[in-house]
This record gives C-alpha cells, sequence and structure tokens, in this order.
C-alpha cells in the first residue's frame, strides 16, 4: 500500500505538460548540412508549447496538437557563374557633335560569389503517444514521458514555405550585383529549381528530427529526502523523510487518471 | 562600379577630351580628387586639324601602386579626342590631369568645354545626381535623374533586342549650367554621356538612389 497517492484528470495533467514544457525553455543547436547542392551552416532555436494531453492505462499519455516552435538561421555561399553567362558590355560609340566619336571600352562580366542569409521562424503541430517514466537520478525523483516514437511530421508545406522564403531572400541579396537587374528572376528560379522542395525538406528534417525523437519532459520533480525536524542538539539529529519508491501510473476509475504513488522510509 | 561619381573614374567611365591647342601636352594619372602623382606622359599636339578628327583611347592599369597607360600616343591634331579608361575592375577611383607650356589645360575631376564622361548605369531603379560647376567663380549646382529600367527576357526575340539596345546610349549636354536632358531613362547596362559643351569646373556626382522594388515570379 502506497503511503501518499496523487491523482490527476486530463485537464490537470495537460497543465504539468505544459509547465514542463515551460521548464523545457529553449532549445539550441548548430550544425552544417545540405540544402539540395549547397553546403550550408545553420542554427536553430526552438521551444514547446501547447497541446493537451490524453490519458491511456496504464502508461500512455497521448500529447494531442503540440506546437514546436522553431527559428532557422542558415547562409550558404552562391557563385552566380553557376547560374548567368559569362557575358559582355559592347563597345557604345556616339559621335557628340561639338567633340566627335567617342567609344566606351567592352566591359566583360565576372559574376561575384554571395553570400545567401535566411532567418526563418515557423511552428509546427504534431501529436504523440508518451510513456510515463519514473525513476530516480541522483537525489532526485523523476517522472518523465517519454516519447514513444517520432510521428509523421507533415515537413512538406514547411519545406515549401521555407523555398518561398529563400525565393525572396536570394533576390534581395544578389540585387545589388551590378548589371544582374535582368538576370535576378532567372538566378533565383534557377537556385530553388537546383534546391527543390527534397533538398529543403532533407535539410529540415535533419535539423527538426533530433529535437522530437527521444524527447522528453518531466512532469514530476521531487527530491529524494526530505528534512522533517532539523537536528535539535548532537543527540538528537535531524529527522529525515526518504521516498524510498514512486510509481506512475494511468489508473481507469470514473474516468482515467494519472496517478503518482509514494513510498516513505524514516 | 556602380556609383557614379566623375572625380573619380574607374571601369564602367571613361573621361574624354577634345584637344583645341597645339603644343606638347604632358598629361598625368592621379588618384581622384588628389593632385596626381607618378608618371608623366606626353602627346605633341600638330596645329593642322585631320579632315576627320581621330580619337585615341588610352588604358590605365593599376601595377604595383602605379598608373601604368597604354595605346597613348606621342603625336596627335588639333581637334583630335583623348579618350581614358580602365579595363580592370581593381582599376579605380582615377583622374586625368594636363597642361601644356601655353596655359591650356584640363582636369578631369573639372570638366571644361568640349570633354565627356560616361557611367555604366548597372544598378535598376532611379538615379538622382548633382553637377556642380563655376560660374563666375561661384559654384552652382544642376540636377537630373536617371530611371534603369530592367528589360524583359522572356523570350528570344526579347534578349536579342536587349543585347542590341546595350550597344547605345544616351547624350546629356551641359551648357553654360543648362542641361538639355535632366531626366532620362534607359536600360540597366547601358551608357549614359555626359557631354559638356561649355562649362568651368564641372563634376557630377550620384546624391540618391532608389531601387526598383524587385517583384520576383
Amino acid at each position: 500500500m502506497s503511503d501518499l497517492i496523487v491523482a490527476l484528470d486530463s485537464t490537470s495533467a495537460t497543465q504539468l505538460v505544459n509547465a514542463a514544457e515551460a521548464a523545457l525553455g529553449t532549445l539550441a543547436s548548430s550544425g552544417s548540412g545540405h540544402l539540395g547542392p549547397f553546403g550550408v551552416n545553420w542554427s536553430v532555436a526552438a521551444n514547446f508549447s501547447g497541446g493537451s494531453a490524453g490519458l491511456t492505462p496504464p502508461k500512455t499519455i497521448s500529447l494531442n496538437t503540440i506546437q514546436f516552435n522553431y527559428q532557422i538561421k542558415l547562409s550558404f555561399e552562391l557563385d552566380l557563374n553557376d547560374f548567368l553567362p559569362h557575358g559582355c558590355l559592347p563597345q557604345v560609340c556616339v559621335t557628340i557633335p561639338f567633340i566627335g566619336q567617342v567609344c566606351t571600352p567592352k566591359i566583360c562580366v565576372e559574376w561575384p560569389t554571395v553570400t545567401i542569409p535566411l532567418s526563418y521562424s515557423d511552428a509546427l503541430k504534431f501529436s504523440a503517444d508518451f510513456n510515463l517514466n519514473p525513476h530516480l537520478q541522483g537525489n532526485q525523483w523523476l517522472v518523465d514521458l517519454v516519447i514513444v516514437k517520432v510521428p509523421d511530421l507533415q515537413l512538406s508545406l514547411k519545406a515549401a514555405a521555407i523555398v518561398t522564403a529563400l525565393g525572396a531572400v536570394i533576390g534581395a541579396a544578389i540585387s545589388v550585383v551590378p548589371l544582374i537587374g535582368p538576370f535576378i528572376g532567372v538566378v533565383v528560379a534557377a537556385v530553388i529549381a537546383t534546391i527543390g522542395l527534397a533538398g529543403a525538406l532533407g535539410l529540415l528534417g535533419d535539423i527538426i528530427t533530433p529535437f522530437i525523437s527521444g524527447r522528453t519532459f518531466t512532469l514530476v520533480k521531487q527530491t529524494q529526502t526530505l528534512q522533517l525536524l532539523p537536528a535539535a542538539s548532537a543527540l538528537e539529529p535531524a529527522v529525515n523523510l526518504t521516498i524510498a519508491a514512486l510509481a506512475s501510473q494511468i489508473a481507469q476509475s470514473d474516468k482515467p487518471e494519472l496517478v503518482v504513488s509514494a513510498n516513505f522510509s524514516v | 562600379m556602380n556609383f557614379m561619381d566623375s572625380k573619380n573614374l574607374g571601369r564602367g567611365n571613361l573621361f574624354g577630351q577634345k584637344i583645341i591647342a597645339a603644343g606638347k601636352i604632358t598629361y598625368q594619372i592621379g588618384v581622384g580628387g588628389v593632385s596626381p602623382s607618378g608618371d608623366a606622359f606626353q602627346v605633341d599636339v600638330g596645329s593642322t586639324p585631320n579632315a576627320s578628327p581621330m580619337t585615341y583611347p588610352i588604358v590605365i592599369t593599376l601595377q604595383n601602386g602605379h598608373f601604368q597607360v597604354t595605346n597613348s600616343p606621342t603625336k596627335i591634331a588639333i581637334g583630335d579626342v583623348l579618350t581614358w579608361h580602365t579595363e580592370d575592375k581593381g582599376t579605380r577611383g582615377f583622374s586625368v590631369s594636363a597642361q601644356n607650356t601655353s596655359g591650356y589645360s584640363f582636369d578631369s575631376t573639372a570638366m571644361a568645354d568640349n570633354s565627356v564622361f560616361t557611367h555604366v548605369c548597372g544598378h535598376f531603379g532611379v538615379l538622382e545626381w548633382t553637377g556642380t560647376y563655376l560660374a563666375g567663380g561661384t559654384p552652382k549646382t544642376v540636377t537630373g535623374k536617371i530611371t534603369t529600367t530592367v528589360p524583359k527576357l522572356s523570350t528570344p526575340a526579347e534578349r536579342v533586342a536587349y543585347q542590341a539596345s546595350l550597344a547605345g546610349g544616351e547624350i546629356i549636354t551641359l551648357k553654360d549650367g543648362i542641361v538639355d536632358k535632366p531626366v532620362v531613362s534607359i536600360t540597366v547596362g547601358q551608357t549614359v554621356f555626359f557631354a559638356i559643351q561649355s562649362s568651368i569646373g564641372f563634376s557630377i556626382v550620384q546624391s540618391g538612389f532608389q531601387p526598383q522594388k524587385l517583384r520576383v515570379t
């Protein structure tokens, strides 16, 4: 028989989950990868929010429509010579009545390499099953929710949105290159086609999946040993209460409840 | 390329001067707006004009910190035209000044009669320019606008037409403080020729630029 039992319905469990998401705070990661044929360096800041908890005995909590908020920053180098023909402005000759013939030289254009920076924020909603995992870590009892498996994240639309944003960023970044005016649309279309939805999807999956795979939310964190009475003298030491065991399950009574039970020792 | 400043010439610019005095001219290439330095180059100007005036394009490069010239003629006739330009994008911010022993002189940073400054317009939008000159010893200004548009390149015919248009330019003439075309419209990549018919100490600088909004489809 447990010394202490706490039962929470799905509403209270949802509040616990939301608090656990807030406690997790902003997660950050960085790395390098590929956006189609382009090598990119990226960094991401992300957090979880929202969602509701559904309770399924014996130990599954379904988190529905959790929102994963992320901001991705990436940059890559774009060598315009790979997309534009090498061309020359022809010689221009005019006759100025009071001077005579004046001819400008032919000017051949070498296109530069331009750094393309992208900062993109979005949110992804997903639902997944989590199992309860009570365990002792050091001197802390934890009741964790551990994701059972990564759900289908439906990233295609998000990847398409990134590709659209990239088009605008590329156009703006290359617009400062002299003489590129007539070719901006050509370059943007060619680069986007080169990257493709698959390229954006691949990179997005590589960045986002690690945040969700193996995801854990800590619902309960409790110090194992609690001091009931301080030491009164050398002959009367402190009286401590130790949580000897902590268990959790989803129990079904008139409605499913998250039940956390503890056994103490003195 | 591509900020417009007649005092600092680079690739995409040209300064030209019709020579109207005979004798030995000495010219130097210097850093824009600063007293010229380095080697001096001489051109003998004969007193008999050619039936058809000749134009001599002099090419400037920067080598080991010194301006070098190629194609510089040693003898020309009165009425012929000398032009200076660079084909090297690393050669920027140069100017040309010259004088002869009879007091005839010219300077690309302070253009006078029968000179020309050219500029290739490489960005699309509206370029505002200010010209400064001397009138009775007093500095005065004139202003103008160059609208640079993006051509349509959707069809082969449009691309051919655009390429052909690059061989043309717009001539803006300045005479005694009057600009004949203060507002012009060209296609990106075309050249504007500022031809100074009569003026003293004329220089032109880009005073503003409003880029055209992009529409990427």
